[in-house]
């Protein structure tokens, strides 16, 4: 072991050290591409007219949000939850995210007789949740106010007004917007409620939404 | 990790790794005060990986962070989300543009891709779309009186795949346009959407779907021109955010993409901010597009310029400028002016004082 060695580090071990890091580094910026065709791993290469993350729309949700609710006797109690939405986008123009029913029929249904009915309230102008009806808001858009919002379990009518999901065949309500690329993804909570008296039948409720997410 | 089990196994050693050796082995075992001063952090986050046995070895700086800067390397590869939902779905592209003949076809793929963790049924379907307003707020229906592109579609691919995690689904097909068909602009949207079950039993279940958005120009005498403006703006900005918005209009018969760039200098000629923007500008609409500047500075003064290109060729808009000044700073004048004002008041008022006791003697 030399002096020079014992000081510290020598050029020749510099020499290595910066060798390999800068080999490791260049070596994923240059590599160039491979084409990826159908069924394989996605990771890295060429899709369609894209590379590997640049000018597609990614969009995850949760797949569904429970409501559970427990009637009382002369109350009308309400549970409030949220499902989270993502959009990731490297469109200079940003995206749109809106929401509608999946079918024409908006009412939350047993499979029997039951039903549990949209609220009246539009996006534009929601209303206060009223019992046997079910509704949605997103805070900070449209006329829903900031809230926050938060989740309600067989507890009161909340404060915050909700809007109905539109039918399939209707123009569907804009959730969440962007007019700059969305990257890494933007997040949005989409607040679902429903309330119930003592004469609500006992059940499962269901229904379907489709969150629908184009560039702009 | 390879270092890590490389330094454990020892044996076999070859070129470039026993090198690396040789700098993990010094004879003093020991971080110098200053290391540990200046690069606790990094020391803090290798030990975290295991490392402690092989840093109590490495002596200088640089070697900390070569090994910083491969570890960065490697983990920073890939863009990942912060906690990865189970449910990822992709389309790319998310935009097409197509040129056919009338009576012709033209040949398209649309790639669907499951960056999630879970494997998700995807079902592609095919809608009309139009837009409305100003924003561009999109519509998936047809709009009344106007032909339907969507019915043009044919996949030449199964519609429904189960994509597992990680993997692509490539679905191809064709745009065939009816003979006869007038020259111009036509629109509709292949979406890749998952089917999901109600997991819950009850509630809202959510299915989710991505866009493909299909610009198709059926080829023959179109007509392309466009207009831009730019809105205006105060003198005096104290926003955090501005606003600059361009409504580029389309009087043709046919979509153009424009690209808006901005730029945005100081004083001192410096760029504070630069922008590009690309759209579609769909036929017989107007679309306002809307880059947002965050200014940094408490105050300045700055040169807005915006190109827009459109299809006569790039127009500039009138250059513009504003003068920037975050409220704090008109608090802090007014409190200044405020206190002038206080002290001049009492400066003469002293005067006065002065001037009457004077007067009394």
């Amino acid at each position: 072991m030399t002096g020079k060695q014992a000081k510290g580090i020598s050029l020749q071990q510099f020499a290595v050290i910066a060798a390999m890091t800068i080999l490791t580094a260049l070596g994923s910026l240059l590599i160039p591409p491979s084409v990826v065709t159908a069924n394989d791993t996605y990771g890295s290469g060429s899709y369609g007219s894209c590379t590997y993350n640049s000018c597609g729309i990614t969009f995850s949700a949760d797949a569904a949000v429970s409501l559970n609710v427990t009637p009382a006797a002369g109350l009308t109690q309400c549970s409030v939850a949220s499902a989270t939405v993502q959009v990731q986008t490297d469109s200079s123009t940003g995206y749109t995210l809106s929401m509608t029913d999946t079918d024409t029929d908006t009412t939350l249904n047993d499979g029997g007789s039951g039903s549990i009915a949209t609220t009246s309230g539009t996006s534009a102008s929601p209303t206060a949740l009223t019992a046997g009806k079910w509704g949605y808001r997103v805070d900070g858009i449209n006329g829903f106010g900031a809230g926050p919002t938060s989740a309600v379990s067989s507890g009161a009518v909340p404060s915050l007004n909700f809007a109905a999901v539109p039918a399939s065949n209707t123009t569907p309500d804009t959730i969440a917007s962007s007019s700059v690329a969305a990257n890494p993804a933007v997040s949005t909570n989409v607040w679902f409620g429903l309330c119930i008296n003592a004469t609500q039948r006992s059940g499962n409720y269901t229904d379907s939404v489709t969150y629908t997410a184009v560039v702009n | 990790m390879v270092l890590d089990v490389y330094y454990r196994a020892g044996g076999v050693e070859l070129g470039l790794m026993r090198k690396a050796r040789d700098l993990l082995t010094p004879p003093r075992p020991v971080l110098s005060r200053f290391h540990k001063a200046h690069f606790g952090g990094l020391i803090l986050f290798l030990n975290f990986f295991g490392y402690s046995k092989v840093m109590k070895r490495v002596r200088h700086p640089l070697t900390i962070i070569a090994i910083f800067v491969v570890i960065v390397t490697f983990f920073t590869s890939h863009t990942t989300y912060a906690a990865e939902p189970a449910q990822l779905i992709n389309v790319s592209p998310s935009s097409t543009a197509l040129s056919v003949e009338p009576g012709a076809s033209a040949k398209g793929i649309v790639t669907v891709i499951n960056q999630g963790t879970t494997s998700f049924q995807t079902k592609l379907t095919v809608s009309p779309y139009y837009v409305k307003n100003l924003q561009y707020t999109p519509s998936f229906t047809q709009l009344p009186g106007t032909i339907d592109p969507s019915t043009w579609v044919q996949f030449t691919s199964p519609i429904t795949a189960t994509v597992e995690s990680k993997k692509l689904f490539d679905a191809t097909y064709t745009v065939t346009v009816p003979a006869g068909t007038a020259p111009g602009g036509y629109y509709a949207v292949i979406f890749a959407e998952t089917d999901v079950p109600n997991d819950a039993g009850s509630g809202v279940a959510a299915r989710s779907r991505v866009g493909d958005i299909l610009y198709i120009t059926v080829n023959g005498n179109v007509t392309q021109a466009g207009t831009a403006n730019a809105a205006n703006l105060p003198l005096v900005i104290t926003q955090d955010q501005v606003p600059l918005l361009v409504t580029v209009g389309n009087q043709g018969s046919v979509h153009f993409q424009t690209t808006i760039n901005t730029n945005i200098k100081d004083m001192f000629n410096q760029t504070a901010f630069s922008y590009q923007a690309n759209a579609y500008v769909l036929p017989q609409t107007a679309r306002q597009l809307t880059t947002t500047w965050s200014p940094q500075a408490a105050v300045g003064i700055y040169r807005i310029e915006q190109t827009v290109s459109l299809p006569k060729g790039e127009e500039k808009l009138p250059i513009k400028w504003v003068v920037v000044v975050k409220p704090w700073v008109i608090l802090v004048l007014i409190a200044i002016i405020i206190l002038i004002i206080l002290t001049l008041l009492f400066m003469v008022g002293r005067r006065i004082q002065k001037g009457k006791e004077s007067h009394h003697i």
